[in-house]
């Protein structure tokens, strides 16, 4: 019968340094995941699976959310993910949703762990200091940076974070011939241009393979281990030791607890039997909405309302990446012939942001601004094509028009790209619960997901997006748009177990460790007050690395658990 | 899949197949079936070929609908609404002209699907009748469209690797 001292909850960013770094130290580690074990040989290009079809995410019918929107007269909209197609779900497959990730890594910056003390309240947000500072969590940064593997190149920019390293690792990959060109235009306009940190390997290193340059990388899965996702980055040398074992295919559904103590977790296994695991500490890290979810359903005698809803903090302050994407058209009539050339070379990195505005000035006061990531349009086809169908007085086209434009489209011009990422102010109308209403295929009750976006995020964006198509523009693409809303972006979500000092504020503590209860943390993106104004999945990694040397200072001198799985 | 259909679903039955594991996605489907009859027209008059481009013949755009329908991944509402999108396209067709669609002369169907555009379940229908016909068109051939990569040749698209060596749905 095997023994576990960590049970693992999630097997994504959050979850897999933990694994890595309690196995390492000898602890027995039990990772439970509700997807499949996919690896490289299992990962293709195939864009109808992956993208059409997302069949990395589970089918709605089977496994939903309840999705909450404010009408404008401020009643509530109610709609189940089944009847709308509203897909929350990101990557489920051991390692998580950094199997599909583009890997584009940024620190948060100082300013961002006390945005109420830089910049004040905003009216409307829960905006609050995080417990802990950018010197906290440097090391971890850094040992990301190390370990996961993150290419890059450091140059001065006004916004550039303290680093206790002087560059990275490893130097970039192969860059796209466009990036000069980006750097000329920002050259011109006075903007600092930064080469984008991104978590893949441009070469052989950390026992995986360097990148293939096969110009597929954000949505699909890494068929040769550069990209630096939890499974082939971390979990599989967690494996190695011979001290941690990972369950895919099996659900979580509720945890059990006494009034200080989880004492197990119960989880349908792949062929959906009840069983039951204990360990000596439980770490949940299923993604932040799935979290809170079975917090809340593990409700019990001593925490009638979920786990670490004392006081009526969980689920609340949910979070995502405000900001939204834009981009210019480069046509080839416009160009000479070595600059078609340099803009058709395929398989190589844009990576190119701009900083420049991460905090800025407007109207006499500062703003808290953030980061504009630059890159070509995805290479899946028929998404491409599917752009091209209306014309540009919004009529549908077809015959011999729609065939004229899509041959345009993908042989005479390009589309150059861009994403901005902001804070997404937390609010007491953005939040997580349950619907014991709406089950899923096992009859459980769904996440139920309030969304609602601060007009401050609306205003930054549009901000940071004018300064980008002001790029766009001075490299010379045409019909430059850009789509600012509070629509929020499913694979950047954050929030629901905000953590900090004050029990009657926070979920977590400052180790993430929940409060009131002595053996149970909280290791995904769901720790976070604020999110930054970067993707979220360096900072999870982060901080799960700094939760792991919690665990281990709490685990010390400690005896360690024991365990067992059973049939219920 | 991404798509936007609106709540046009009628109740009419379902043109499905039970999916069956291992075979292929696109193969021969019943053309007498009238909304097959009717897609397979429309496909014509939206993406008709010619100047380089492969025609949905070429394509087997009608055959990988036939997939669609099998399709377990996708919803059986959009199932649906392609079938009852095809029957009220004949029945605007009947009522203007007098037959269905399919049977119209070139004129006359352009003249039905400019006034479908012009409606909620007619942009939305053609939408997605035509996404599946882009599938069609730059699948991977691994699911038996976009015969001899002619779609990706038109194009001059690069598909990335490793290519799919058998389809995943």
């Amino acid at each position: 019968m095997k023994q576990y001292d960590i049970c693992i909850v999630g097997s994504g960013a959050g979850a897999s340094p933990v694994a890595y770094e309690l196995s390492r130290a000898g602890y027995r580690v039990l990772v439970l995941e509700k997807g499949p074990y996919l690896t490289e040989k299992d990962f293709t290009k195939d864009e109808i699976a992956v993208s059409r079809r997302s069949i990395y995410t589970p089918r709605l019918r089977e496994e939903q959310h309840v999705v909450e929107t404010y009408d404008s007269d401020g009643s509530i909209d109610r709609v189940t993910a089944a009847e709308s197609g509203w897909n929350f779900w990101n990557g489920s497959m051991v390692g998580g949703s950094s199997n599909l990730m583009s890997g584009y890594f940024h620190r948060m910056k100082p300013v961002d762990f006390r945005l109420r003390s830089a910049f004040g309240p905003v009216a409307g947000a829960n905006v609050v200091d995080w417990p802990i500072s950018y010197d906290d969590m440097e090391p971890y940064f850094t040992k990301v940076e190390q370990l996961v593997g993150v290419s890059g190149r450091v140059v001065e920019h006004p916004f550039q974070e303290r680093r206790s390293t002087k560059d990275f690792p490893f130097p970039p990959t192969w860059e796209q011939p466009i990036s000069g060109w980006f750097d000329t235009a920002c050259e011109t306009l006075g903007y600092h241009s930064i080469p984008t940190p991104r978590a893949v390997l441009p070469f052989d290193a950390l026992g995986r393979s360097g990148c293939s340059y096969s110009n597929f990388c954000g949505s699909y899965g890494c068929a040769t281990g550069a990209k630096g996702n939890a499974r082939a980055a971390l979990l599989e040398k967690a494996k190695a030791t011979g001290r941690c074992d990972i369950l895919p295919n099996v659900f979580v559904y509720r945890l059990d607890a006494d009034r200080q103590h989880v004492t197990a977790a119960h989880y349908f296994d792949a062929d959906g039997r009840p069983r039951t695991v204990t360990a000596g500490t439980f770490v949940v890290a299923a993604q932040a909405i799935e979290s809170v979810r079975l917090l809340f359903n593990s409700r019990n005698d001593f925490h009638p309302d979920g786990l670490g809803n004392a006081n009526g903090q969980l689920g609340k302050n949910l979070i995502f990446s405000a900001g939204g994407s834009g981009q210019g058209r480069f046509e080839f009539a416009r160009l000479n012939e070595r600059q078609r050339f340099e803009l058709m070379t395929r398989g190589a990195f844009v990576n190119r942001s701009l900083q420049e505005w991460y905090v800025y000035h407007q109207n006499g006061r500062a703003v808290k601004g953030g980061t504009i990531d630059f890159l070509f349009e995805h290479a899946n086809p028929v998404s491409r094509a599917l752009r091209e169908l209306y014309d540009d007085d919004g009529n549908l086209l077809w015959g011999r028009k729609l065939q004229a434009r899509l041959e345009h489209a993908f042989t005479a011009s390009r589309i150059f790209a861009f994403e901005v990422f902001n804070d997404w102010m937390p609010t007491d109308k953005c939040f997580v619960s349950v619907d014991e209403s709406v089950k899923d295929k096992w009859g459980v009750p769904v996440g139920k997901i309030r969304l609602y976006g601060h007009p401050q995020d609306i205003e930054v964006g549009n901000y940071l997006a004018e300064k980008a198509e002001s790029v766009l523009r001075q490299m010379g693409a045409v019909e430059i748009e850009s789509d600012i809303s509070s629509a929020p972006p499913p694979n950047l979500v954050a929030g629901g177990c905000r953590f900090g000092t004050d029990p009657e504020h926070s979920v977590l503590d400052p180790n993430c460790k929940m409060h009131g209860i002595d053996n149970l943390y909280v290791s995904d993106a769901s720790f976070m007050p604020t999110g930054g104004s970067v993707p979220y999945t360096w900072t999870i990694y982060a901080n799960a690395f700094r939760v792991a040397d919690a665990i281990m200072a709490a685990l010390k001198g400690r005896e360690t658990g024991y365990n067992n799985v059973k049939d219920s | 899949m991404i798509n936007r259909r609106t709540l046009l679903f009628g109740g009419a039955a379902l043109l499905l197949l039970p999916a069956e594991s291992g075979a292929e996605y696109a193969r021969p489907v019943t053309m007498h079936a009238e909304p097959y009859q009717t897609i397979a027209t429309v496909h014509r008059d939206l993406f008709p070929g010619g100047g380089g481009a492969p025609s949905p013949r070429l394509l087997k755009a009608i055959d990988y609908l036939g997939g669609v329908m099998r399709d377990p991944y996708v919803d059986d509402d959009d199932k649906r609404f392609l079938t009852n999108g095809a029957r009220w396209l004949n029945e605007q067709a009947r009522k203007d002209y007098g037959y269905a669609y399919y049977r119209l002369p070139p004129e006359q169907r352009q003249q039905v699907l400019q006034k479908a555009s012009g409606l909620v379940w007619g942009d939305n229908w053609l939408w997605s009748v035509l996404s599946y016909l882009f599938e069609a068109l730059l699948s991977d051939p691994v699911y038996g469209a976009n015969t001899h990569e002619a779609g990706w040749r038109w194009l001059r698209y690069e598909p990335g690797y490793p290519r799919p060596k058998t389809p995943l749905i």
